[in-house]
């Protein structure tokens, strides 16, 4: 007991130095690199937004070079778009980036949000089986190849967590939105757009997700995009900073600076050419200023 | 007959019992003495088969009965618990819980006793059944004088009425002076043999 | 308070989805502890009682077990009945019976540990006392069944609870599917994430008014079967 006691105490140990030396190692270069950076009085930015958003791998691409040039550090919580949203209500974040339009308008009409800046979009995909069952290649829209998956009683996965991809499927159903209780063919997971993916993959069924999410999944995924950039299939994000005037303690100074600089030339040239090399084009699309 | 051949017990790398060879006569009585740790209750409960030897032969009685130093009062009333080796024994039971004095707590929940009445209990429990062999480990350990004279008492009619061979370990004098036999254990051995209940004087 | 209120509110409105999510826990809460304690007890009571080389080892292995993060076992069973995997064809994956499974892989070792040191301690003076009397070996596994029942109900509580508060793994094999394997616990996790969280709380509180009920009711069945 006592001689296993010891590896153990041994091993955390080992685990720990392993760990402090990886830090002492990286400290030198951080400040080194802070030392031609402005220090801001308070340096710490909270943003809350959707696991779209951070799943899609954006963030943590664009965040480190914004951090290095104004000294910021952005804490990001990631959440779906309910609770992202939420947080912010709450008091617990300074902005939120998020992808639903209606939620968004809701938050700025309860006061808690100043303005919603719309800046870039891409498209959701509706993905499926590899053979198509339902046959909804060729379609014009989402609500028409929606449309031929109900016909043809084909296994639909709804995110069915209102998030932002939630609320986008419920808007291309309209008044045909299935009923989860009656329609055993529609499969309301409440889960993120990950999970939902590999349960789509494992049960043949479709699924409209973003496209983001899909292409870094797709090695483990057996399905394919069936359509895309249909009109009815635009996503659109913005970023909103928390009210000041409606919740105190916010480093509204930073949500400002944050989203300048997301505005900027430079992040535009980022987002523009982000995916482009993994997926051979580009993940997000900028909107007209 | 109760015969012991090379019995050793091994526990964690220390020898606790080590007997090359012990006789008990049918009918006999003895007292096993020694101090704490000697190896008196690893001797009672191998021969009891509630514990195994490592090695060596035990030769004892089917019939046998073996009262625990820390006995277990099981759910239920005090008189519950006396008839629980022998359902029919009603009369048997009000009769010995009348003669350790218990007869106050028949009804009472077995599990609230106090720990000398809880001996007292356990040991209605053994001798209400007749039987070839009866082992009793330290059975007055937590009584008063009075409660020492009273299982005296009993154990001597008991011992009359069956005729058995009586095996017991105590520190109690007034108890160890009616065996037939005295056996002293040291450090898992036996250290004298007494023909007579002499060796009660010498009290670990 | 407001989620208080929102609790009972809930519960009195009769609430179809709520009603059928309740008994998806139940149903898998039962089916999970049982098959868990008819296999754990035994195993357990067995492991209690005997004496045999590399025993120590099996528990130590046992205890690591019972420390098994649920989202591992999720992942195991995920990975066994998935549509490649080993048992995909039997096509279990997303139902109540994948979710109970992973939920076994979950408590068994918990009832076998708790079961195995219970008998270890608390039965050996039960045991002795017994065998002193002569008693049979049925007689004496009967008397230690009862005598340890208080014991024995609070590990079925344990595992019981284990089951009904248990997310992880839940959620992985069970897939969260509204009207079918929908549970209280992954309900909870939806309604955070849509940001609800007093609704959220308010089903937290319902949850723990049906732990309580279950536990009561078990309860009174001991007493009242050692009263009787």
């Amino acid at each position: 007991m006592k001689k296993t006691l010891a590896v153990l105490l041994a091993l955390v140990m080992l685990v720990s130095f392993a760990a402090c030396g990886g830090k002492t190692a990286d400290a030198p270069a951080q400040t080194s690199a802070a030392a031609d950076v402005p220090t801001p009085e308070n340096p710490v930015i909270r943003l809350s937004t959707t696991t779209s958003v951070n799943d899609s791998g954006l963030l943590p691409y664009l965040l480190p070079v914004f951090e290095q040039e104004t000294g910021y550090k952005v804490e990001v919580q990631s959440a779906g778009t309910g609770a992202a949203i939420q947080k912010a209500e709450d008091g617990n974040a300074d902005l939120i980036l998020v992808h639903a339009k209606a939620s968004e308008e809701e938050f700025i009409e309860k006061g808690f949000g100043v303005e919603r800046i719309p800046f870039m979009y891409n498209y959701f995909v509706v993905v499926g089986p590899k053979d198509d069952p339902a046959g909804i290649k060729g379609s014009v829209d989402a609500a028409t190849a929606f449309g031929k998956i109900r016909d043809t009683q084909n296994t639909f996965v709804s995110r069915g967590d209102e998030s932002g991809t939630h609320k986008a499927e419920l808007k291309i159903w309209g008044d045909n939105a299935p009923d989860a209780a009656a329609d055993a063919w529609y499969v309301s997971a409440g889960q993120g757009m990950g999970t939902c993916l590999s349960m789509a993959s494992e049960q043949q069924a479709y699924c409209l997700t973003d496209k983001a999410t899909f292409l870094s999944m797709q090695a483990q995924l057996d399905l394919d995009i069936l359509l895309e950039e249909g009109e009815d299939m635009k996503n659109t994000y913005s970023l909103i900073a928390v009210n000041p005037e409606k919740i105190d303690g916010l480093n509204t100074e930073g949500a400002d600076a944050l989203i300048d600089w997301m505005l900027g030339d430079e992040a535009s040239a980022l987002i523009a050419g982000y995916g482009v090399k993994e997926y051979g084009a580009a993940l997000f699309c900028l909107l007209d200023k | 007959m109760v015969e012991l051949r090379s019995v050793k017990k091994i526990y964690k790398e220390r020898t606790v019992l080590d007997v090359p060879q012990l006789c008990i006569r049918d009918g006999e009585s003895v007292a096993l003495a020694g101090a704490n740790g000697s190896g008196k209750t690893t001797l009672l409960r191998i021969l009891a088969r509630v514990l195994r030897a490592d090695c060596g032969t035990v030769t004892a009685p089917d019939d046998v009965l073996y009262l625990p130093q820390h006995p277990y009062a099981f759910r239920g009333t005090v008189l519950d618990n006396v008839l629980i080796g022998a359902k029919e024994e009603r009369e048997k039971a009000r009769q010995l819980l009348e003669e350790l004095e218990l007869s106050a707590l028949a009804d009472k929940r077995a599990q609230s006793l106090s720990g000398g009445e809880l001996q007292k209990l356990a040991l209605c429990r053994v001798l209400i059944r007749p039987c070839a062999l009866l082992l009793l480990d330290e059975p007055t350990a937590a009584l008063d004088t009075r409660g020492t004279e009273l299982v005296r008492d009993a154990l001597a009619r008991y011992k009359t009425q069956t005729n058995c061979t009586l095996v017991f370990s105590t520190h109690a004098p007034q108890l160890a002076a009616k065996a037939d036999r005295l056996i002293l254990l040291r450090d898992g051995r036996i250290d004298a043999h007494g023909g007579t209940p002499a060796g009660t004087q010498e009290r670990p | 308070m407001d989620s208080i209120k929102q609790a009972f509110d809930l519960l009195f409105s009769l609430d179809k989805e709520l009603f059928r999510i309740l008994g998806v826990t139940l149903r898998m809460s039962f089916f999970s502890t049982s098959i868990s304690c008819f296999l754990g007890l035994p195993l357990g009571a067995l492991i209690g009682t005997r004496q045999f080389r590399g025993k120590s080892f099996l528990k130590k292995l046992i205890h690591t077990w019972m420390g098994l993060p649920p989202v591992v076992a999720g992942l195991l069973v995920y990975m066994l009945f998935t549509h490649y995997g080993p048992f995909g064809r039997l096509n279990l994956l997303f139902t109540v019976t994948a979710m109970v499974i992973a939920q076994c892989v979950l408590i068994t070792p918990l009832v076998t540990g708790l079961t195995a040191s219970f008998v270890e301690t608390a039965s050996r003076p039960i045991i002795e006392t017994a065998r002193g009397l002569g008693l049979s070996d049925a007689r004496i596994v009967l008397l230690c069944l009862s005598e340890g029942r208080a014991s024995l109900l609070s590990v079925v509580l344990n595992a019981f609870g284990r089951s009904i508060a248990e997310v992880g793994a839940v959620s992985i094999v069970g897939g969260n599917i509204q009207w079918k394997t929908r549970v209280m616990t992954t309900a909870i996790m939806l309604e955070t994430n849509k940001g609800k969280f007093s609704f959220a709380l308010a089903l937290g509180i319902v949850l723990l008014i049906l732990a309580f009920i279950v536990n009561a009711a078990a309860s009174w069945m001991v007493k009242e079967r050692s009263d009787g």
